[in-house]
């Protein structure tokens, strides 16, 4: 079979001879792999430049979240705090203890969960588990226990004042 | 150059892209794993490692790029080859 001529148009869409195929492939494929490469690395970078918040050196304003009559025994409230981007959790767990914690577990930021029965804030993410009374770590992969909220109640009035527990970075 | 002569210098060229090929997906794999280390702990509230990863992550990537040049090196025979056939 005669060969076809080298001016057909359709060899601009398809430069490529057929036995070349793996080569063409491999070494773009390899090329976009060195590109991404560069990606990942200023993806490291990104966590050199930016560092994680530290939560204990905050001093946040005192901010009033629920009435005492709010949340009955075994029930929680959700709120913000200290600002609008920090999930937070309220929980009676009797009659007149209520605590708060970050709503973000320590391992990877999921929201945790309080279930009153096991007395015990869970994630679901990848089965972690706290301490209701203390936010300390029950089981699973967070490496430290839930930030805790400070409490005030004043009157009828539960207040959120800063941060009771002592880690250096949240 | 023959047509024989041609195929064995094509297969040849391909062999070898894949074998740096195999080099940097190995590397690339580090730096995604290296990354996901450094995420890990920034979720966390810590970045101890952020700065050995995120060198780690550069040397890979600078050895890429010193494979990158064997692969262009590898191309640029091939053309010049072809253009003397």
């Amino acid at each position: 079979m005669a060969d076809t001529p080298k001016n057909e148009k359709w060899r601009n869409d398809f430069p490529t001879p057929w036995n070349d195929d793996n080569y063409v492939t491999r070494r773009e494929f390899t090329r976009f792999l060195v590109l991404t490469s560069g990606a990942l690395t200023v993806g490291s970078g990104y966590f050199v430049v930016n560092r994680p918040r530290a939560l204990a050196a905050e001093r946040p304003e005192s901010m009033a979240v629920a009435t005492v009559d709010e949340i009955g025994v075994g029930e929680v409230k959700l709120f913000r705090f200290p600002t609008e981007n920090d999930p937070a959790i309220l929980m009676r767990l009797a009659d007149d203890q209520y605590v708060a914690y970050r709503q973000r577990c320590s391992h990877l930021s999921c929201p945790v969960t309080y279930n009153h029965a096991q007395s015990r804030l869970n994630c679901p993410c990848h089965n972690g588990a706290f301490d209701a009374a203390t936010g300390n770590v029950l089981f699973g992969p967070p490496p430290s226990p839930l930030p805790k909220i400070a409490l005030k109640i004043e009157g009828a009035q539960i207040y959120a004042t800063g941060w009771e527990s002592e880690h250096p970075s949240l | 150059m023959n047509k024989i002569e041609r195929d064995v210098r094509n297969a040849q060229r391909t062999q070898a892209i894949s074998v740096l090929m195999i080099f940097v997906i190995i590397l690339f794999l580090l730096q995604l794993w290296l990354l996901t280390i450094s995420m890990e702990q920034f979720l966390g509230g810590e970045n101890r490692l952020a700065m050995p990863t995120f060198l780690a992550s550069l040397g890979c990537f600078g050895i890429n790029l010193w494979l990158l040049r064997y692969v262009n090196g590898i191309d640029a025979v091939r053309g010049k080859e072809e253009n003397h056939s």
